[in-house]
């Protein structure tokens, strides 16, 4: 089996590829002398059509999202919109109490800001999982406090890909004061995310997890919902994140975005398949557990613990194919991952886990190469542990 | 990325079983162990002895990560050859420098460098 001369990307949970229609639109817009003006220099036609450009983008969003009453807030991406969410939410409502609920499986941009928020006099109660990776509502209720301000949770796991029920979560909460607050990151254009379904009062995603240009996210916040900003200098945005607006970015962000959603139910059918296609191979092989309950995990990312097998070996033996073992924001770090940490594996079931991703440009090909590679390495990996024939 | 020198050391492991009791009846062979699986690396070294003091053979097992199976697979092709005496010789650092191992990653090549202590 020769292997590919580039390797094979199976990390589309890291980040996507820039979609070649993106990449177009973001070049005609930059190409365009009209679009490079200011679009709060209002005072000129090289503003007002930036400005115009802009309205048109975040309409598609609106839609897109099935959000119409929703304010978009651009931002670099998910983890300034989920730091402006947290921290805006927290200190503009400061008044009303200081206790923010979100869960131990978070993205590090959730955790780490609530580390600050903490130490700024904020108390966060971490919410435990199930060994599925699920929210036990009922600890969620009881952990509701009168001072409650802000409950943040993701609703698709980046490591397992495990998702949350918006809908009942959302019920949950509705009677309560406290803003909720979804890191959708990893949910969109993979399942359904209709605002119109759900109470939820801000929305964090980032283009480049759907085929957009990295440096491009954006916050939906609820009208009549208030942040104070994080970032200062200026009064674009409501006031709520300074900064000139980068038209391109945001070209590239809502152009993702229609797509994404547009070939959302398709892509999801192609993906469960491949998935299905590897898990079979691998239960051939024995020894094999999924990370998170398979009937909540999205079709686009694959966490399994492969018994005997250290991941990082069998990542190193899987070179032809670009995976990892969990989120790319803490692979510099030697510690178990915390998802499954608190998905209650043991350390030992932590370092056998990898996760493996698919995406838009996954081809039948590739997945057959990559479960030939899969199957080999594994049962060399296995021998060399064992020391033992066969 | 792992360095191209620790993928190419793994390509070449041809993974060989341990030798069994039977086997170690007719040849002396010593058998070592180092780490667990728990501590994230466990190794199990076998070195096949010629008149009692040349090693004529090794065979090895390793759960760990591409650097202590590296670090491992270099040690057990080293000893081939060599007298009993003259391991007692070689340095861990050596094998960390040769393998270009990350200060973080060190634990299988020390444990493998101590396993004949």
């Amino acid at each position: 089996m020769n292997p590919p001369l580039s390797p094979l990307y199976f990390d589309y949970a890291a980040t996507t590829p820039l979609d070649l229609q993106v990449k177009e639109a973001m070049i005609d817009c930059l190409s365009d002398p009209n679009l490079m003006g200011n679009a709060s220099s209002i005072t000129h036609d090289y503003g007002t059509h930036a400005k115009s450009i802009i309205e048109i983008a975040k309409a598609d969003i609106r839609t897109a999202l099935n959000a119409p009453s929703y304010n978009t807030i651009f931002t670099s991406g998910a983890t300034e919109s989920i730091n402006l969410a947290l921290k805006g939410a927290a200190f503009q409502q400061k008044s009303l109490g200081n206790h923010i609920i979100t869960v131990k499986t978070e993205h590090q941009a959730t955790l780490d800001t609530c580390h600050y928020l903490e130490q700024n006099g904020f108390d966060i109660t971490y919410l435990p999982v199930k060994s599925s990776g699920l929210i036990d509502h009922d600890s969620l209720a009881l952990a509701l406090r009168d001072d409650t301000i802000l409950v943040s949770i993701m609703h698709v796991n980046n490591e397992t890909g495990l998702y949350q029920d918006l809908g009942s979560l959302s019920r949950l909460l509705a009677d309560h004061q406290a803003l909720f607050h979804v890191d959708a990151a990893q949910s969109i254009g993979k399942i359904p995310v209709d605002l119109n379904l759900y109470d939820i009062d801000l929305l964090s995603f980032t283009a480049h997890k759907f085929y957009g240009p990295k440096g491009a996210g954006a916050l939906l916040v609820k009208p009549m919902t208030k942040l104070s900003p994080q970032m200062h200098g200026g009064t674009q945005q409501y006031r709520m994140r300074a900064g000139t607006l980068a038209t391109h970015q945001i070209i590239g962000l809502s152009h993702a975005l229609v797509l994404a959603t547009q070939n959302q139910a398709k892509e999801h059918k192609r993906l469960l398949k491949y998935k299905q296609k590897v898990v079979t191979e691998l239960h051939k092989i024995g020894g094999i557990a999924l990370n998170g309950e398979p009937a909540h995990t999205i079709p686009d990312i694959l966490n399994v613990c492969v018994q005997d097998v250290d991941g990082e070996a069998l990542m190193m033996a899987l070179y032809p194919l670009a995976i990892s073992q969990g989120a790319a924001c803490s692979s510099a770090t030697t510690e178990p991952s915390h998802v499954l940490t608190a998905m209650g594996l043991s350390p030992e079931e932590c370092y056998q886990s990898i996760r493996l991703s698919f995406g838009r440009f996954t081809t039948d090909d590739q997945l057959s190469f990559a479960i030939k590679c899969l199957s080999l390495e594994i049962q060399k990996l296995r021998k060399l542990a064992h020391g033992t024939r066969g | 990325m792992f360095p191209k020198k620790i993928i190419e050391i793994y390509r070449q492991i041809d993974p060989k079983p341990l030798w069994d009791k039977v086997e170690c009846a007719n040849h002396t062979i010593l058998s070592y162990s180092a780490g667990s699986r728990h501590e994230g690396c466990h190794i199990k070294l076998q070195l096949k002895l010629l008149d009692s003091q040349i090693i004529q053979d090794t065979r090895f097992s390793v759960f760990g990560d591409p650097f202590a199976i590296a670090a491992t697979a270099t040690f057990s092709h080293w000893l081939q050859g060599k007298k009993l005496n003259d391991i007692k010789t070689f340095c861990y650092d050596t094998l960390i420098r040769e393998l270009e191992i990350p200060q973080s990653k060190t634990l299988g090549a020390v444990l493998v460098m101590g396993i004949l202590a």
